[in-house]
């Protein structure tokens, strides 16, 4: 896929919405400026971090838009993208951004409530949710296992309840879906997108079967023509355990095609520069090595 | 086809409902009427506490839909002539689709349908959805096929999940959420079409018209899925979302529909039909008696009952189609909370 246009028209505008009619928003911002950094443009890279560190709250928490604190699910990716420019640049700019954030991530968890027969998965697992006061469901648990393992926290305690959770979660056929298994007897279906996330967020750990089933479901379900922001996450999945198809660069560069012909949806856009990047993209090669001291983020 | 008249009567609304609902109090139509987009005999209904529904029959994805929607609309008191130039957004529901479950989400015929209808009638057409259960719009798009009606008709399509989004005061105030944040899309149109599946629902038990407004609330900010409201209450959610937003009508896909564990993993059940109202409680109310249940014992339609619009049969004047000769019964879940909402044995009660 042809990086340099798209990035290109990233650098001259680094801030970005989800899509062309919207306003600019916490995780393209992020997903953009991770990309940028990557490739080297840490001028443009440091804008939107900064635009991130901008957003943060006292609480060490970052909102989906400007002016709009809450729901906070995208702190996650705001560590990332610091921790990825910070690596990159070999400075510590953001470290105390970093550090407020961590300890937000720690200390903030989905609800939890006691085991129902009639829903499959562990509902006392404390992984992450979406909004305060609710549940912990799969995406938000699998962006903040990621941030804490790009900040060398793998082992941490809520990180491997992060796991846990992620592990409980996959379907007994491979894939996972926003996060639920079995509801009222019957096992839901898998979706690519979740799936992609969880397997990225569990890409350190030792491949459990189910895990491998999962990567089965993403190998034979995405192709060339599939929706662009899944087809991207899928790839960097499979990347992430040497499993990435070799027709994926074509697959990239015709869906980057589809996408500036449909809507030009800089999120997606991002994406896919993340799935080209390949093994390079900060959510498959990770921790990131940043030269900041060791972060202290106890639970 | 010929306007049915209302059935013979049934006892007074429940005791639960105030006995009457004033213009103060009236949380739909009113918008709509002040938009001339309602006859005003539909305002003077409503504060009667009387709706009109229009059901079709032997109804296909291959016949003259846009015909059926327009005759449907017209029964039930839409102005045609006032949509000119105005912004209709159509919300179909696609909360979670796949290419093996077709029944499981509004079918693009519909769509393409309901667009031809209002572009008609001179109005600017837009399709919305913010799917629940997917945080990928692109992928629900193309696994429901509605990307490719969209496609092939010019239709815009905005995704709900992820628009900007302008706050709304609570207008029901049924669950403690003290408002929502609604798409820009959704406020700024000047009517929203709710085009649900008729659905059985595990934990509701009915999903239609009104519960199909949880698409418009944006995941970006209530998460995917939307456990915000899950967590302040389904039914009070249902009714509050309905009761901010009085600018809806319904177009209902009847024609293939799920019985069973709905509203994900249910089973085809093909009915032929499509429902269609401008007060959406009421089309809600007449699909539960399509489907043998009985609409007072769905929460959030008892919540809705003389506040969004009336839900007793005798209140409900039926155009089109009668749908006693149509009811069929939906199989539903052998749950206790589910089991509730079959009519007492040998009665139809209302």
């Amino acid at each position: 896929m042809q990086l340099a246009p798209i990035l290109d028209e990233f650098r001259k505008q680094p801030i970005v919405g989800y899509h062309v009619r919207t306003k600019p928003s916490s995780e393209p911002i992020a997903w953009v400026s991770m990309a940028l950094s990557i490739r080297g443009d840490l001028e443009s890279a440091h804008v939107g971090a900064l635009w991130l560190a901008r957003l943060q709250a006292s609480d060490g928490s970052v909102g989906v838009r400007l002016g709009e604190p809450e729901p906070r699910w995208p702190t996650s990716l705001a560590v990332l993208t610091w921790l990825t420019w910070q690596a990159e640049a070999g400075r510590d700019t953001f470290q105390p951004q970093i550090e407020l954030a961590l300890q937000w991530i720690t200390k903030s968890a989905g609800k939890t409530q006691p085991r129902d027969p009639n829903t499959g998965h562990d509902t006392t697992l404390a992984g992450w949710s979406w909004a305060d006061n609710t549940h912990s469901w799969v995406e938000p648990t699998a962006m903040n296992v990621l941030a804490l393992r790009a900040a060398g926290l793998q082992d941490s305690p809520r990180a491997r309840v992060g796991i846990a959770l992620l592990l409980d979660r996959e379907l007994s056929t491979g894939g996972s879906n926003y996060g639920n298994t079995t509801v009222l007897g019957q096992e839901l279906r898998p979706h690519v997108m979740p799936t992609a996330m969880t397997l990225l967020a569990l890409s350190g750990e030792s491949v459990h079967p189910k895990t491998r089933h999962s990567l089965d479901y993403l190998q034979r379900t995405v192709n060339g023509e599939y929706a662009a922001a899944s087809l991207g996450l899928a790839i960097l999945a499979l990347t992430a355990y040497q499993r990435a198809p070799r027709t994926a660069p074509d697959w990239l560069e015709a869906t980057a095609k589809r996408v500036a012909r449909r809507d030009n949806a800089p999120y997606k856009k991002a994406i896919l520069c993340h799935a080209a990047l390949g093994a390079r993209s900060p959510v498959v090669h990770l921790p990131l090595n940043s030269p900041a001291t060791p972060v202290s983020a106890r639970p | 086809m010929e306007n049915a008249r209302p059935h013979s009567s049934s006892p007074a609304p429940a005791p639960s409902a105030p006995a009457l609902f004033t213009r103060r109090k009236l949380l739909v139509g009113t918008g709509l009427a002040a938009g001339g987009l309602l006859a005003a005999s539909v305002l003077r209904d409503l504060l009667a506490q009387r709706a009109s529904v229009f059901v079709a029959r032997n109804q296909s994805y291959t016949g003259p839909l846009s015909k059926t929607i327009q005759d449907g609309l017209i029964a039930t008191g839409l102005q045609p002539k006032a949509l000119a130039g105005k912004r209709v957004l159509l919300k179909p529901n696609l909360v979670e689709p796949s290419r093996d479950v077709p029944h499981m989400t509004t079918h693009p015929a519909m769509i393409l349908a309901a667009a031809e209808a209002f572009r008609t009638w001179g109005a600017q057409v837009v399709v919305g959805e913010g799917p629940g259960h997917v945080r990928d719009t692109e992928m629900a798009l193309d696994e429901s096929g509605v990307r490719e009606a969209l496609d092939n008709a010019n239709l815009p399509f905005i995704d709900l999940n992820y628009d900007d989004v302008g706050w709304v005061k609570n207008g029901g105030n049924a669950s403690k959420l003290p408002g929502f944040y609604f798409p820009r899309a959704v406020i700024e149109a000047d009517l929203v079409v709710s085009m649900p599946k008729m659905k059985t629902h595990h934990w509701v038990g009915v999903t239609a018209a009104l519960k199909n407004m949880y698409g418009v609330i944006p995941g970006v900010k209530y998460g995917w899925p939307k456990n915000v409201l899950h967590h302040a209450g389904i039914p009070e959610t249902v009714f509050d979302i309905n009761a901010s937003l009085p600018k809806t009508v319904a177009i209902v896909d009847g024609i293939d529909c799920m019985e069973g564990d709905g509203p994900i993993m249910g089973s085809l059940k093909t009915m032929g039909l499509v429902v269609i109202g401008t007060v959406p409680a009421a089309v809600d109310a007449t699909l539960c008696r399509l489907m043998q249940l009985n609409p007072h014992r769905v929460r959030y339609l008892g919540l809705a009952g003389n506040r969004l619009g009336p839900i007793s049969d005798s209140c409900i004047e039926q155009r089109g189609e009668r749908w006693q000769p149509l009811a069929s019964d939906f199989q539903i879940l052998n749950l206790p909370h589910l089991q509730s909402l079959r009519p007492s044995p040998g009665i139809f009660t209302t």
